[in-house]
């Protein structure tokens, strides 16, 4: 990257080449990628691809969506794959119950809000750190499922449930992509038009001036847990719906998803860096990836590899840039 | 705060330690206590009443034979290879019921179930502490072919006569039971449904469990006995979703994406990847690929009754775990087992018998 400093003074759109690729050098991967993909494959560009690609995404873009207000507020929860899970056994239960969708998915909110709540107040009021405690709550969320659903995996016999995951408006745009689409819209005002989301970059960014400047950091930092346990249960109303049954032991590894999309969309682990934007553009990176490898007949235990070594790539970029910075 | 908890922890551990210390030595000395005493009285009572006395002496014997024996009745050992995916708790459920009989009929006096987390290194740690329970006669059901393997060493050596059901260990040769099913007949049934439906030529793409597995291993086996027999028909893909619902979905959908109107039919390891597969391409308005899948889960079964899904591939579950307890309990009594295997056959389920299996 020598090159890049020599260039300094040279301009892009107004800024220099800095700036521009700290804010736009993800967009320029992920044109690369579409660009090489509609080359190497010709099924790639297709309609029906391209909706396979959104709902693919949606049950991770939604986590992801939740996962950057954690990471920025300085944060991070491994707790959602099994918040996926519970959601998905109290949907068995309720929905089966009620037979309301409505009723379904706002109970399944309310049961991993308020895990996020505990995760939240462990962390805020205790001091402890959120790896080790979302580490702990992940077993008693999961095994909460296990005692709610006896274990046993329960079908959806009432088909109305399917048509979140499967469903389509119009006929063309399916309903789960509509889903992911209204909450990147929420939480794009949360983070970046309200208070909320300027105390959630001022905690990240350095919580004793934040505390010191009058934020309530408490409340803040719980409210982001609270906030990624709501994207969870949505994360988990999709998923269900996909695969319409109730199963206590689904989601493992999405957590890790969740943080790569984020990660490579430009959220700084150090807290306090993170755009909606470059989270969606991560999101659909990784979409891209999976769905580029199944196209390209990539075989399944090459795919596990690129996962990895794409999240050590992007804390990589992370860390790069972020040097630069300082 | 911490600390507390942590000594409280360490506490209870130590209490628990004690006590089974406690209860095992307590045991034994009552028992000789209770030898002692019954011989007593039989050497003194023999002349006087000779009816009680023999009775007492009786007792007296037929607890030292079963002393000999073990640690007095017979107490079975189960290191179930989960609690928690569907199938594994169809064998537990079949198994436990015949164990809950056996208790009730005072047959067996105990037994033990341990969730081995589909972990071999948690069923080896799990087989020593059954050999430490004195348990009579053991059930594995293996989490992995060579990984469980030292947990069916360790029971040998002890002694202790096992039974394996529904999957084998590399060692199988050392156990006393085997109660299977052979996964190779279930990927040749799903192979001669899919020629029966879709006739002498096709493509098709097959959906894997996780790689390693020994029912994701013979399972391919047996779809290819059939498939590769076949002039007409070519595997467009064969790729591992590792049993899950998610991942197999993502497949279906980007395979009939890449392969159109070509992919006639798509194979499954389980149902669990056969239900989201078969969804997949009903949201694709491709309700013309024909999906199977094994074990006929009730989320299939449900979809097969409704003609959404063409078949899946019963393995019975239940009868696995049943038959295993039953002759684990008569390797306990020191019984000689009429088949040391027992093969436990798949049967296909379609719309035409499928209500012979909902409840």
């Amino acid at each position: 990257m020598t090159e890049t400093k020599t260039k300094k003074n040279r301009k892009i759109f107004g800024m220099s080449q800095d700036v521009f690729m700290k804010k736009y050098g993800i967009a320029i991967i992920l044109l690369a990628m579409i660009v090489f993909m509609c080359i190497a494959s010709p099924t790639f560009r297709t309609s029906g691809n391209v909706i396979s690609i959104l709902q693919q995404i949606s049950v991770n873009g939604v986590l992801a969506l939740g996962m950057v207000f954690v990471i920025t507020a300085g944060g991070i929860d491994l707790s959602i794959g099994s918040m996926l899970a519970l959601t998905s056994v109290v949907i068995g239960v309720v929905f089966e119950y009620t037979s309301s969708i409505f009723v379904a998915a706002a109970v399944s909110v309310l049961m991993c809000g308020l895990f996020g709540l505990l995760n939240g107040v462990l962390i805020a009021k205790f001091n402890m750190f959120p790896f080790v405690v979302t580490l702990a709550t992940q077993l008693v969320i999961r095994g909460t499922g296990y005692i709610i659903s006896d274990g046993a995996t329960k079908t959806l016999t009432n088909k109305n449930f399917r048509q979140i995951g499967l469903g389509k408006l119009f006929g063309v745009v399916p309903y789960s992509i509509l889903i992911f689409l209204v909450m990147a819209v929420i939480a794009f005002v949360l983070l970046h038009m309200t208070k909320f989301g300027r105390h959630i970059y001022a905690v990240g960014g350095n919580i004793n001036a934040a505390r010191a400047s009058g934020v309530k950091v408490f409340r803040t930092r719980v409210l982001s847990f609270v906030w990624m346990g709501v994207c969870a249960a949505v994360a988990g109303v999709i998923l269900t719906s996909r695969i319409n049954a109730a199963q206590p032991n689904i989601g493992e590894g999405y957590e890790t998803d969740a943080i790569a999309a984020c990660v490579i969309g430009g959220t700084s682990f150090a807290g306090g860096v993170s755009t909606i934007p470059g989270t969606m553009i991560g999101i659909v990176i990784i979409g891209v990836i999976y769905n580029g490898m199944n196209l390209l007949r990539v075989s399944s235990y090459w795919q596990t590899i690129t996962k990895g070594v794409l999240i050590i790539g992007a804390v990589m970029l992370d860390m790069f840039l972020n040097k630069k910075k300082n | 705060m911490k600390k507390k908890i942590f000594a409280a922890v360490v506490a209870a551990a130590m209490v628990l330690g004690l006590a089974a210390c406690g209860n095992g030595s307590d045991s034994e000395e009552t028992k000789a206590a209770e030898t002692k005493a019954a011989e007593t009285e039989a050497a003194e009572t023999e002349a006087a009443e000779t009816e009680a006395a023999e009775t007492e002496a009786a007792e007296t014997e037929a607890a030292e034979t079963k002393a000999a024996a073990g640690d007095g009745e017979i107490t079975i050992g189960w290191l179930q290879k989960n609690q928690t995916n569907a199938f594994e708790i169809v064998i537990n459920r079949g198994g436990e019921a015949v164990l809950e009989k056996a208790k009730a009929d005072g047959v067996i006096k105990e037994y033990y179930l341990f969730d081995g987390q589909t972990d071999p290194s948690v069923q080896v740690s799990q087989a020593n502490d059954l050999v430490n329970l004195g348990v009579d006669a053991v059930i594995i059901q293996p989490a992995e072919l060579d990984g469980s393997a030292p947990a069916v060493d360790i029971l040998h050596d002890a002694g202790i006569p096992v039974v394996l059901v529904n999957s084998l260990t590399s060692n199988a040769d050392e156990c006393e039971g085997l109660a299977q099913s052979d996964d190779v007949e279930a990927g040749e049934i799903m192979a001669n449904y899919i020629l029966e439906q879709c006739g002498e030529t096709g493509k098709y793409c097959h959906a894997q469990g996780v790689i390693g597995n020994t029912a994701a291993i013979n399972r391919t086996q047996g779809i290819h006995n059939v498939m590769d027999q076949q002039s007409g028909w070519e595997m467009l893909e064969e790729q591992s979703a590792e049993w899950l619902a998610d991942k197999a979905s993502k497949f279906a959908q980007d395979w009939i994406n890449l392969y159109g109107d070509e992919l006639t039919a798509i194979v499954c390891d389980n149902d669990d990847m056969a239900v989201a597969v078969r969804l997949a391409c009903i949201e694709a308005n491709r309700e013309d690929i024909v999906v199977i899948g094994v074990d006929a889960t009730e989320a299939a079964l449900a979809m097969v009754a409704d003609g959404e899904l063409g078949a899946s591939v019963r393995q019975d579950g239940t009868t696995q775990g049943a038959t295993a307890v039953e002759m684990a309990i008569a390797l306990a009594k020191g019984e000689t087992l009429a088949n040391r295997e027992e093969i436990i056959p798949f049967e296909l389920v379609t719309i035409d018998n499928v209500k012979n299996f909902i409840d």
